[in-house]
């Protein structure tokens, strides 16, 4: 008997929302039935597998192939998102294009309203945040978006679900928490 | 507290006939009952045709425990850490099915911390699972030919290693 394609769909996609991107996509190969559901799910998480001990050359090659897969993964999702995270061990990682083509295709979506990004091991020696990567941009694009949550390293976590109700263009005026060492790194 | 005696008792039926008596706060967690008290449909025994009784006496220790009131602030902390402790010691059922059965008697019943504990606990027992073996855990009979597996594969190459 077929147990867990045997629940409701609304519940199989309960399931694969709280799994890593990778392994929604891995399941469209589990059967025909199967074939499409991964393009429904409202909630993406991109994360990169931190269990495994990898150099920092072979941690770079696997960041650049999941954002980029990702990306392309992105391209086929038919249904609306409303909930998407990023989390890389950002020490090993080389530029934004990646991110940049994430964002672009979520920004489409026009229904994005949390996005959570998490740079594990983010180091403050190499300087802001926004130098490399343009969060105010992705701000502008992402115009339905009601909260933003960035984790820079275990010990800073920022959390800034504030926002005005009528979402980010307007929200030129958000305010973070004066919070020097955020004002270092993300400047916004 | 005195109000634990005082509470209306509830009474459920499980699809196999079986009846259960629970008191009216702790039975509120449920949405879809407390939608039935609340239009007065609780007068009798409320049939629940889509839960078994093993689902069901599951469900009544999950939603007691959770009903469990701390008396002050430390005790607070501390019944916070063992209702921890009893979900992860919930989930950890015998038989796979049981899991699903729970999924969907919380769906049912409409108890959201339910549905995400056990949603959570099916997503980790597939979480780092190559598609085989995800096929062979639950049964999934697979009807791609080769060559169209190998087509839905490449689609997406990079979730595959």
């Amino acid at each position: 008997m077929d147990r867990i394609s045997n629940l409701p769909l609304s519940l199989l996609e309960t399931i694969l929302c709280l799994l890593p991107y990778q392994d929604v996509v891995r399941t469209s190969t589990l059967s025909k039935e199967w074939r499409y559901h991964w393009t429904n799910i409202t909630k993406i998480m991109v994360i990169e597998d931190y269990s495994q001990t990898l150099n920092q050359q072979q941690r770079r090659i696997n960041i650049s192939k999941l954002l980029r897969g990702a990306g392309q993964a992105l391209l086929m999702h038919t249904g609306p998102i409303q909930e998407f995270t990023l989390s890389v061990v950002t020490n090993a990682w080389g530029n934004n294009r990646e991110i940049d083509c994430i964002m672009s295709h979520l920004s489409r979506k026009k229904t994005v309203k949390k996005l959570t990004v998490d740079f594990v091991e983010w180091s403050a020696s190499r300087g802001k945040l926004t130098e490399f990567l343009p969060i105010r941009e992705y701000l502008l694009l992402l115009t339905y978006l009601e909260s933003l949550k960035i984790y820079i390293d275990t010990s800073f976590r920022y959390d800034c679900s504030l926002m005005t109700k009528k979402g980010f263009p307007s929200s030129r005026s958000m305010k973070f928490e004066s919070d020097n060492r955020l004002e270092h790194l993300i400047e916004l | 507290m005195s109000s634990s005696s005082s509470s209306k008792m509830i009474e459920l039926r499980s699809s196999d006939g079986e009846t259960f008596h629970v008191e009216e706060t702790v039975v509120l967690q449920s949405e879809t009952i407390k939608q039935m008290i609340d239009d007065d449909c609780a007068n009798a025994a409320i049939p629940l045709p889509n839960v078994t009784s093993m689902t069901l006496a599951k469900v009544i220790e999950y939603i007691k425990k959770h009903a469990e009131k701390p008396k002050d602030d430390d005790d607070k902390k501390v019944a916070e850490e063992d209702l921890k402790k009893f979900d992860a010691e919930f989930v950890k059922v015998d038989q796979e099915s049981m899991l699903f059965d729970l999924v969907r008697a919380a769906n049912y019943l409409n108890i959201k911390s339910l549905l995400d504990l056990t949603c959570q606990a099916v997503a980790d027992s597939i979480k780092d699972l190559s598609v085989e073996e995800v096929r062979k855990k639950f049964n999934i009979q697979n009807d791609f030919t080769p060559e169209e597996e190998a087509k839905v594969r490449k689609e997406n190459a990079w979730a595959f290693d």
